[in-house]
């Protein structure tokens, strides 16, 4: 899956430096993911069902935040994203926001996540989906 | 409607450029134009039992953004709102995003019941 910014390749730095009680949400799931780990595989997971990452703004956000507007495709239908860092004092990753629209691309991703996460505890963010 | 305690107004909502767009997780399609944008933005806001904003400011080179806690019909509704100027400082670009899903969804069908048998009810129908 390429994932560019202005041509060049682009990966997230805050993914690897992610606080251990970071928190994940988005209006693709219910409830917070909870702790690295999950929010690792979440968002690792969700990079690899995307087709493509081509990225308009990654950058600083505020004071302590850092905000990434990017396009993308899901199962051929196009997904718009705008993700929202916060870090903490320490210039972790305290919380994310991952932001899909519109609303019928969010109902193919939270889906595909079901169906990526059928059987695991993290199941349950996407169960229900419609 | 607060922010570290003392109301808030969106100035950036009297300042839309005439080619502005909205764009949402909650809805389908782009509204566009400052009369039509405004309308549906009014209408959200009078949807929302509260607003507490957590933050409202700058953000990036020519970016606003607002990040809430809210609640609609009873169910706790968090909402990111990411506005983008144009060269002239107006508001060229609007994108509301609210979550969980189960909110987003009902609020989506909430705009649903709002714009019914208008024409800006194509954004949210089919809402599940």
């Amino acid at each position: 899956m390429a994932s560019t910014y202005m041509g060049k390749p682009y990966y997230p730095a805050w993914l690897d430096n992610l606080a251990d009680d970071v928190t994940g949400e988005g209006p693709a799931w219910d409830g917070a993911i909870q702790g690295a780990a999950a929010v690792h595989e979440v968002v690792v997971a969700a990079k690899e069902i995307y087709e493509f990452q081509e990225f308009h703004y990654a950058g600083p956000c505020g004071e302590s935040s850092f905000l990434e507007d990017y396009t993308s495709s899901v199962r051929g239908v196009p997904l718009y994203v705008i993700v929202l860092v916060v870090f903490d004092a320490a210039g972790k990753a305290q919380r994310l926001v991952v932001n899909h629209r519109p609303r019928s691309s969010v109902l193919v991703l939270s889906r595909a996540m079901n169906e990526r996460f059928a059987g695991t505890p993290l199941a349950k963010h996407w169960e229900g989906t419609p | 409607m607060t922010y570290m305690g003392k109301p808030y107004y969106p100035l950036w909502l009297d300042n839309l450029a005439d080619d502005v767009t909205l764009e949402a997780a909650a809805m389908d399609g782009t509204a566009r134009g400052a009369d039509d944008v405004r309308f549906i933005l009014v209408k959200a806001r009078e949807q929302y039992e509260h607003q507490e904003f957590n933050y409202a400011g700058p953000c990036g080179e020519n970016g606003f953004i607002e990040d809430y806690s809210s609640s609609v019909r009873g169910m706790p509704t968090y909402v990111v709102v990411l506005v983008t100027f144009n060269a002239d400082g107006k508001t060229q670009h609007v994108v509301v995003n609210h979550r969980p899903r189960s909110a987003m969804l009902q609020f989506s069908r909430l705009m649903l019941e709002t714009f019914a048998g208008t024409p800006y009810a194509k954004h949210w129908e089919g809402t599940p």
